[in-house]
């Protein structure tokens, strides 16, 4: 995907998060002392620079558009993006029902596999042994709470 | 003030400190040689540490890790020609032709010695400057300081070199974030959608960990592993490290040149590192007896820009400390690490607090003395954790990327506003959107709202209160030439540039 694309994708989507906030900020309540600025008045002057912005990059984004050479297609996104990203969210929806130390070992035994670890002992020894190591530095040498599981 | 700094001086002299000033520091070496891995990631990895920690003892080891982070991306800039930081750069440009002509060890130390002494000039300008800077700043009222904070805002255009307005788009997220939770005047919630945990707002290193640590983590798992530099460790002899004499006179002149303009340049909200470090280096060949050995080894090549980036350190501390300003995403994550504390930086920190202000000033001096000695002697130590397997390095990044956050405190929600923050971090690199913006638009966003509506409660709703002060009018009239310059002088740079570039070619 070219450059100018993207940047009217995300002018886009800014024009949306930009025009949402604003009626968020429409909806603030009305609370000033006398004649000074209430609770809403900062959000109404970002809504008002972000919807420039965003018209700004817009425009911008048409324009190069226009005059864009054909160019070669970018990659799309790395499978292993999003596997990272998947097994991310996985383990913190597991967090806070196993706890960090049962659900970190499975989580590091993944990464190092899209790390290209193939071998199964490093990845056994070290999604086991860092987890704790972890655990034990800073449960009980630094007295840090940690994710604790409802179920374990 | 004497009294303060020698509090200061003996809290930064207590075992424990040094100790974790030495820590710091070899972890800053590393963190600082391993390509990819930038120090805003190193302080983010050891920040969970820092929570329980005393305040004197968390500062001293995220100092270490600051100072010898610059140097550290010296090493793989020598050795593989790769810079581990954006500040080495410049580096490379000499070290490496050193290194490929059997000198690694003499280019290393060179780099060494240099950084050790752009460092203590610093500490030298921030020891001196920064007091006086905070006794100034303590005149300032509501009005001047809108005014500084919208400055220093400004600087966002520095770091917006592709496109000003994505970089603008990036510092509006910012305040838009900041905007969540209870207003800082009158307690009304905004835009917590009836959510008990958004009514104290989005933790500022919550954000700082997702934006910054994640993409690179998942950059990193995502390159092959066949793409990795292969790590050349042909350093020489023990001693071949430590500078000769000769070499010393002859780096001095560039060192003299280099620490000066880093400094200065480090006190400059937005100019950082590389930009030193390659004025540096332009300044000290033009001035240098043999400029024509200049990118082909020179080691006076190595040591003005080496000496410039390590210069920065200790100038971008003195905005930080004395006006609460950061210069550098270093910095503001500092800032973030101070209030985990409760310790918010700015003139009062001086005033109130100036045996912790001392404190972090002889912190930092002993951060140079450990880089320079723990980097002399541990080099080829530290050259072979290069070798460190990925496969336990990522995993362990991330691990501790998820306990940062859930310790600030204690909530799980946090981690969630951590990978969200992640995934925002992913896009803004994928349209090519800079996030240092938007992450100065965190630290500065609520100080900005604050002071203009004290200003304007004090004035009745009268915009004229930002020009009666000459602190005020001054701080306006920089933000208004930062724009400027970005806007129009840096385009009409750029297009001469480019028009001399093609000059020769078209003729």
């Amino acid at each position: 995907m070219s450059m100018p694309l993207k940047n009217v994708i995300i002018s886009m989507i800014m024009l949306l998060i930009g025009s949402s906030y604003l009626y968020f900020s429409l909806q603030l309540p009305v609370r000033s002392i006398g004649n000074v600025p209430g609770p809403s008045f900062f959000p109404l002057v970002i809504s008002a620079i972000v919807l420039f912005l965003a018209a700004a990059l817009l425009v911008n984004g048409i324009v190069n558009l226009r005059n864009e050479q054909p160019q070669e297609a970018e990659p799309a996104v790395p499978k292993r993006v999003i596997s990272t990203l998947v097994w991310f969210v996985l383990y913190l929806i597991a967090l806070p029902y196993v706890g960090f130390l049962v659900a970190s070992v499975p989580f590091f035994a993944g990464l190092m596999m899209l790390c290209e670890q193939k071998k199964l002992v490093p990845v056994a020894i070290g999604s086991i042994l860092i987890p704790v190591f972890l655990y034990f530095l800073f449960r009980q040498g630094f007295n840090i709470l940690l994710p604790a599981g409802q179920w374990m | 003030m004497i009294q303060d700094a020698a509090l200061g001086f003996s809290q930064a002299s207590q075992f424990s400190s040094l100790v974790a000033t030495a820590i710091g520091v070899m972890f800053g070496l590393t963190v600082g040689m391993i390509p990819g891995m930038t120090i805003s990631t190193g302080i983010i990895i050891v920040l969970p540490l820092t929570y329980t920690l005393d305040p004197n003892i968390s500062i001293a080891l995220l100092l270490g890790l600051y100072v010898a982070g610059m140097t550290g991306g010296s090493f793989t800039a020598i050795l593989l020609n790769i810079p581990g930081t954006p500040s080495a750069s410049a580096t490379a440009i000499d070290g490496f032709p050193l290194k490929e002509r059997g000198e690694a060890g003499r280019a290393l130390g060179i780099a060494i010695v240099a950084s050790f002494v752009g460092g203590i000039v610093s500490f030298g300008c921030l020891y001196l400057i920064a007091p006086q800077l905070a006794d100034l700043a303590l005149n300032f009222r509501a009005p001047d300081l809108f005014a500084l904070v919208l400055f220093g805002l400004t600087i966002i255009c520095s770091f917006a070199a592709k496109s000003l307005i994505k970089g603008l788009v990036s510092a509006a997220l910012g305040l838009m974030i900041v905007t969540v939770g209870q207003d800082p005047m009158m307690g009304t919630a905004r835009f917590t959608f009836d959510n008990v945990n958004l009514l104290s707002g989005v933790h500022f290193l919550t954000a700082m960990i997702g934006l910054f640590a994640i993409p690179e983590l998942i950059k990193s798992i995502c390159t092959p592993a066949t793409l990795m530099p292969e790590t050349q460790k042909k350093i020489g002899s023990f001693w071949s490290v430590f500078p000769r004499l000769a070499d010393l006179k002859q780096i001095l002149r560039p060192m003299l040149i280099g620490s000066p303009i880093g400094s200065f340049l480090g006190l400059l909200p937005g100019a950082g590192g590389p930009i030193a470090a390659f004025i540096s280096y332009d300044y000290a060949k033009k001035s240098s007896k043999n400029p024509e050995e200049y990118g082909k080894g020179s080691i006076e090549g190595i040591a003005a820009p080496e000496s410039a980036n390590n210069a920065v350190t200790g100038g971008a501390l003195i905005p930080m400390m004395t006006l609460g300003i950061p210069g550098d995403p270093v910095t503001a994550i500092l800032i973030g690490a101070l209030l985990v504390h409760g310790l918010a930086p700015g003139p009062l920190l001086f005033l109130e607090r100036g045996d912790f202000a001392y404190g972090l000033i002889f912190s930092f001096f002993f951060a140079n003395i450990f880089n320079l000695i723990l980097a002399l002697v541990g080099v080829r130590l530290l050259v072979k954790l290069l070798n460190t397997p990925r496969a336990f390095m990522m995993p362990t990044i991330g691990l501790l990327c998820v306990i940062g956050s859930y310790a600030l405190r204690n909530s799980f929600f946090d981690i969630y506003v951590m990978l969200a923050f992640g995934v925002i971090g992913l896009i803004m690199r994928w349209v090519d959107m800079p996030v240092v913006p938007l992450l100065l638009a965190l630290v500065l966003g609520k100080p900005l709202e604050e002071h203009l509506r004290v200003s304007l409660i004090s004035s009745q709703g009268d915009y004229s209160i930002f020009l009666q002060s000459p602190f005020s009018v001054g701080f306006l009239s920089l933000a208004a030439f930062s724009v400027l310059w970005s806007l129009v002088v840096v385009p009409w740079r750029d297009r001469l540039r480019a028009k001399k570039l093609e000059g020769p070619t078209s003729q």
